[in-house]
């Protein structure tokens, strides 16, 4: 025991002597997630992304919502979304099929309230079985309601006075009709980033057939896309201190040591043991990092806890099976990189799961990447990810003996 | 007391058809500092790395401290081993590699950190414990390589060709460190090619060759192989075979042919005054000798007489 802590200690150590290669691949993706977080931010409407399905049902058909649902038609929106109209039943019907992200009510007597600045309600029903795209529409509705909560404070006049041409064809408004609400308008304009009284709009979130009453924590974006990263980039740490067990094979460090009373499968343990805490450690100062730059509420840190323990130990045992059929370090190298891609790919880390074909998606489940993200999603909405840390604890123990059994095999000193 | 540490009997290693130990017997006492000196592929290496526990599948038997050596895991502990290729980690320093090496062992803490300021004392590394080994040059890294197969204070100590590629100056230093550690009661086996080596620091010898043990003793000992006779190498243009006819056939009582290779000759005479006759002979047979060294016995004479080959391949 004392050996094995010993080696886990030197390990440790020589990571914290020269940390370069360690702070990269902090750095990478914590850099990575800034980066995306800021393309596929709703604000910015990014085209890259693929249009986002949802279903709009218009229950007021009147100035107000017709305002909000024109912000859909604009170019750049219509990038990001695409929109169908239904009745609020098809709807329903359609969000529970799951055939769009999301389903947003707006309610009638929506122009209406809003003009006698009375609070008003749009609904959002999110896809359960989705986590991303919906966030996305939720962050759009927020940003509109917002929006158009201050343009009718400040417009409300104007838009008294236009509810009661509401029989007349807005359309065939002329400028010169127009000119003097344009006037008032513009000054308004400029006051209108100002404004900082109560919104009048609320969102009203729900997430389709789950429990209605549990509290949503805020949504971020960079909550959604750091774990991912993350757990990428510590399964290339932890699989370049496995690799060492090649290396140590090679340049006689093992050897040397077997002069001592150690044996092959201290050592084994010794090395997987130093994979997991350097993963430990890697995944805090992620996480501290991720809560100070990005504002991410990561959930009960405890859970948080146990799920980054599951996932490095998962990651160390697999890295240290693997090790055991390559025959050298340049062969581990050719081999890991690509598996940890796909792992990547797959899992959730470099595009959310329901961008990938529906036929591929199983694939997800057999890699740390979706079972992280999801554990750690499920933390950040404060329920216990029982599921992925079952998985992640029992699949690591099987790894874990596979890997001591296999390399106390294959280890030849 | 008891002096034997170590007992060698019978060890026989092969690799398919080669056999690379022969039978092999060898005791050792307490503070001996033993040479095993053998050409290329004598089977040294294969000696050292069975006693080290990383060679296996042989017969033969080891006993050390009264156990046998492959039945207890914990004699380890009594046993310090310099492999050949230096094994450390170079990205920590000189102090951290001992502490990191020796903690390997059964050694308290405090106990360790003396010894291992002793020992870097002991190889001239005192002042530069604490620099990266990425500074160290050639012979520095060697002495730390001996270090650490010293940190546990082990009653015997290993080293396969300490001294393999390093310059004059630091070969002495490794020399020096060696006999220091034989003074203190360590027992020390090394493998050298190098005769001068164990001509100074060895209390015994023992010269192999192709698995098998040749001979043993102290310098004297050995030296008595050769008897009384004098050491003649001589130099010219001639073939090897050419050269032993000649000798043969002239029926040279008294004449003995150590080796002979293409253009040098190393011979033992029983007295020197043969040697005009053999030139004769030579010279009858149009065979111009460019130089002629006569030499008192000496390692090299007895090493060459047993292995019929030179050190030096
Ligand atoms: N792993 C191996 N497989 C096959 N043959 C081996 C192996 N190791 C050593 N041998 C052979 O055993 C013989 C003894 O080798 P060994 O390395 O013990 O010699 P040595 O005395 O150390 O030689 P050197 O002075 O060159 O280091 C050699 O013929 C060598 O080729
Ligand atoms: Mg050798």
């Amino acid at each position: 025991m004392k050996r094995i802590l010993l080696i886990i200690k030197n390990d440790v150590k020589r990571r914290i002597k020269s940390p370069l290669g360690i702070l990269l691949f902090l750095l990478i993706p914590i850099v990575m997630t800034a980066i995306i977080g800021m393309i596929f931010s709703p604000r910015a409407g990014n085209a890259q992304l693929p249009p986002i399905k949802i279903i709009l049902v218009d229950n007021d058909k009147s100035l107000g919502s017709k305002f909000f649902t024109g912000a859909f038609d604009t170019k750049e929106i219509k990038d990001l979304f695409q929109v169908t109209m239904a009745e609020e039943n098809e709807g329903k019907r359609l969000i529970s099929k799951g055939k769009a992200s999301a389903l947003i009510i707006i309610p009638a007597k929506f122009t209406d309230d809003l003009s006698n600045q009375k609070k008003t309600t749009i609904h959002l029903i999110k896809n359960p079985s989705e986590e991303f795209l919906p966030g996305i529409v939720e962050e759009f509705v927020n940003t509109m309601g917002i929006v158009i909560s201050g343009f009718v404070q400040v417009f409300e006049p104007e838009i008294k006075i236009m509810k009661k041409f509401t029989d007349m064809d807005l359309e065939n408004l002329s400028i010169p009709e127009a000119t003097p609400f344009l006037e008032a308008m513009k000054t308004k304009f400029l006051s209108l980033k100002k404004f900082t009284s109560p919104m009048l709009i609320e969102l009203k979130k729900e997430t389709s057939a789950t429990d209605k009453k549990k509290k949503e924590p805020e949504f971020n974006l960079f909550a959604l896309i750091m774990p991912g990263m993350l757990v990428m980039f510590l399964l290339f740490v932890v699989e370049g201190i496995m690799r060492e067990i090649l290396a140590d094979k090679e340049n006689g460090i093992l050897q040397r040591m077997m002069f001592s009373p150690l044996r092959i499968m201290d050592f084994i343990i010794s090395r997987i043991f130093s994979g997991f805490v350097v993963g430990v450690l890697m995944f805090w100062i992620a996480v501290v990092i991720g809560a100070l730059l990005f504002e991410i509420k990561w959930g009960n840190y405890w859970y948080l806890f146990i799920l980054i323990a599951l996932t490095s130990f998962w990651a160390a045992s697999f890295f240290a099976l693997l090790n055991a059929f390559f025959k050298n370090r340049n062969q581990a190298a050719a081999f890991s990189a690509p598996i940890i891609l796909v792992f990547s790919a797959f899992g959730g880390s470099m595009l959310p799961l329901e961008q990938i074909p529906a036929q591929m998606r199983w694939v997800s489940t057999i890699t740390l990447n979706h079972w992280f993200i999801t554990g750690a999603i499920k933390i950040g909405s404060n329920e216990f990810p029982i599921v992925p840390l079952l998985v992640l604890f029992i699949l690591g123990v099987i790894l874990f003996i596979l890997a001591v059994i296999s390399l106390n095999r294959r280890i030849k000193i | 007391m008891e002096k034997k540490i170590l007992e060698i009997k019978n060890l026989t290693k092969t690799y398919g058809e080669l056999t690379a130990l022969n039978s092999f017997s060898l005791s050792l006492e307490k503070g001996e500092i033993l040479g095993l000196l053998g050409p290329n592929g004598a089977g040294k290496t294969t000696m050292i790395s069975i006693l080290s526990g990383i060679v296996k599948d042989f017969s033969g038997t080891v006993t050390f401290k009264n156990e046998n050596l492959f039945s207890n895991r914990e004699l380890k502990n009594y046993m310090g081993i310099v492999p050949q290729d230096m094994a450390f980690y170079e990205d920590l320093n000189a102090m951290e590699n001992l502490m990191f090496w020796g903690g390997l062992y059964n050694l308290p803490n405090s106990t360790l950190k003396k010894r291992a300021a002793q020992l870097l004392e002991l190889v001239e590394l005192g002042t530069r414990a604490k620099e990266p080994i990425k500074n160290f040059s050639g012979g520095m890294k060697r002495r730390l390589n001996i270090a650490i197969g010293l940190i546990h204070n082990p009653e015997l100590l290993l080293l396969d060709e300490p001294t393999v590629g390093i310059d004059v100056q630091a070969k002495v230093n490794i020399l020096d460190i060696i006999k220091n550690v034989g003074e203190q009661g360590t027992a020390v086996i090394f493998t050298t090619h190098q005769l001068a080596e164990v001509e100074q620091i060895c209390s015994r010898i023992v010269i192999m060759d192709k698995g098998t043990l040749l001979a043993q003793g102290t310098m004297d000992e050995l030296i008595r192989i050769v008897g009384g006779k004098e050491m003649v190498d001589v130099e010219g243009e001639f073939s090897a075979n050419h050269f032993s006819e000649i000798i043969k056939n002239q029926n040279h009582q008294g004449i003995e042919i150590l080796s002979v290779s293409d253009n040098l000759a190393n011979l033992a005479f029983d007295n020197t005054d043969l040697i005009p006759s053999m030139m004769e002979q030579l010279f009858k047979n149009q065979i111009v000798v460019s130089d002629l060294k006569i030499k008192s016995p000496n390692l090299e004479a007895v090493f060459l007489k047993l292995t019929g080959r030179s050190l030096r391949d």
